[in-house]
């Protein structure tokens, strides 16, 4: 990420990338060959439809909402709580996105009781206030802490 | 497990790139230009893969296609778009990792003016993993069974105590499995061939065995099975000692529906035809009146409602 200034631009070159290119490149056509071989189970035109779809739902979607929901933290919360609450927020925000096959239970039969057998909804709203809880109290702590050494550079820190 | 715990990663990590995507120009040159343009596989399949993977776990399958097919074949395709990934970015990995940094990685100041630091972010990565593996690990780490709210299985829950991934109904073996003429074929390359009924196979020596069901969705339970090994039907067939069989269930469809033991997983103690669980006869969505029980296999591969030991050499 960090391109300093002067250094030559980073591009693919020499070995590395043609040995990639080779390997990784054969695998590919592997697994592709593999997957247009045995069209009657993986329908490809179906199996492409939910590998662009998930790229387009990450990338026009899911990003957008959380830089979002960043920017808002960024402009709304006073800036000694912003990094814990951002983190917080994107700690839960990963679980309930994990969870919804679970609270969704499209899954479940009639007759096999031992899938997903708990309460979900239920669940997740105990654990996300768990963490609601446990990042509060540090963000909380943190930001007293920070409050109480003093602001201009900071001493002991600087040199070692 | 392994792979619940690595979709925070990918999100993190893919976070942490987004402003990449618009660079602009795009490319600027043709090499640059290939090895962006297998981003986007790159990207797309591992989202995918690890979506429909967790989706699996919960038995969910919005889509069409078949999805272990499917999911195996796109393997192959991420696990190369990776190995293109990697080489491209080879020789800056190794430039970047060579560079100390100019200045600490971690400023506070820069923290709390911005939002998260590099070091909080990381944090935050980490804690999001912790979470959803505390959360689910459980359904087969035994100590962590509590606290595995999120978890779509729990391993004590399920007929007999253990759970179960197909049915009978749903395997469409509740009228063959329960058949009063049900007897146990043990054929092909035997001298003797036989045809055992529950009551021959309960006359068997009896064997107990206790070994786990160690699902591929992530989920594994243990219980003390009972029941006769397989090795000394194939003595009593009068198979060949190097034999290799067939497993063969009476469902009438699905990719699982037979599985194959080698010699070394048909000559070993512990591979019985289970006729009892924890010392009471199977449950039927257990595999009743048989199944096959053998230590270090996948749960798939453990044939429930067996009708047949086909021996080949």
């Amino acid at each position: 990420m960090n391109a300093g200034s002067g250094e030559p631009q980073h591009e693919p070159h020499g070995w590395p990338w043609r040995i990639g290119l080779l390997i990784g490149g054969a695998m590919f056509a592997f697994g592709l060959y593999g997957l247009l071989h045995n069209a009657t189970q993986t329908i490809p035109a179906d199996w492409a439809k939910w590998i662009a779809g998930a790229l387009v739902l990450h990338d026009a979607l899911l990003v957008p909402a959380v830089l979002l929901v960043g920017a808002l933290v960024t402009r709304l919360a006073p800036s000694a709580l912003r990094s814990g609450l951002q983190g917080t927020l994107a700690v839960c925000g990963v679980v309930a996105l994990m969870s919804v096959p679970v609270v969704m239970a499209a899954g479940r039969r009639a007759d096999n009781p031992s899938l997903l057998p708990h309460d979900y909804g239920q669940n997740l709203a105990i654990v996300l206030a768990v963490i609601l809880a446990g990042g509060t109290v540090l963000t909380i702590s943190r930001a007293a802490r920070a409050g109480r050494r003093p602001r201009a550079p900071t001493p002991g820190r600087s040199n070692s | 497990m392994a792979g619940i715990a690595s979709i925070p990663l990918l999100l993190l990590k893919l976070w942490t790139v987004y402003p990449l995507l618009f660079t602009w120009p795009p490319a600027r040159n043709v090499t640059q230009l290939s090895e962006r343009l297998f981003v986007a596989p790159l990207v797309a399949l591992a989202l995918f893969q690890l979506f429909s993977g967790l989706a699996n776990t919960t038995r969910w399958y919005p889509w069409e296609f078949n999805f272990v097919v499917s999911h195996f074949w796109g393997g192959w395709m991420l696990i190369g778009v990776l190995f293109i990934h990697i080489g491209a970015k080879w020789q800056q990995s190794r430039r970047a990792l060579r560079t100390p940094l100019k200045q600490p990685a971690v400023s506070e100041p820069v923290a709390a003016a911005g939002g998260l630091s590099r070091r909080g972010l990381l944090w935050t990565a980490g804690a999001a993993v912790g979470a959803v593996t505390l959360t689910t690990a459980g359904q087969t780490f035994r100590p962590l069974e509590d606290l595995a709210s999120l978890a779509p299985r729990a391993p004590d829950i399920g007929p007999q105590g253990l759970p179960v991934n197909r049915t009978a109904g749903g395997a469409g073996v509740l009228q063959t499995a329960r058949a009063p003429g049900w007897r146990l074929q043990v054929m092909g390359a035997v001298d003797r061939p036989l045809s055992l009924s529950l009551e021959d196979l309960r006359a068997l020596p009896q064997h107990a065995a206790e070994l786990p069901i160690s699902c591929v969705e992530g989920w594994s339970a243990s219980a003390t099975w009972g029941g006769v090994r397989v090795r000394d039907l194939l003595e009593r067939a009068g198979a060949a000692p190097g034999a290799e069989v067939v497993v063969r269930s009476l469902q009438t469809r699905g990719s699982f529906r037979s599985s194959e033991l080698n010699t070394i997983f048909a000559q070993h103690d512990d591979t019985l035809l289970a006729l009892d669980i924890n010392g009471e006869p199977l449950h039927l969505d257990h595999g009743f009146p048989c199944r096959l029980i053998a230590p270090n296999r996948p749960g798939v591969m453990l044939t429930k409602w067996v009708m047949a030991l086909e021996v080949r050499t």
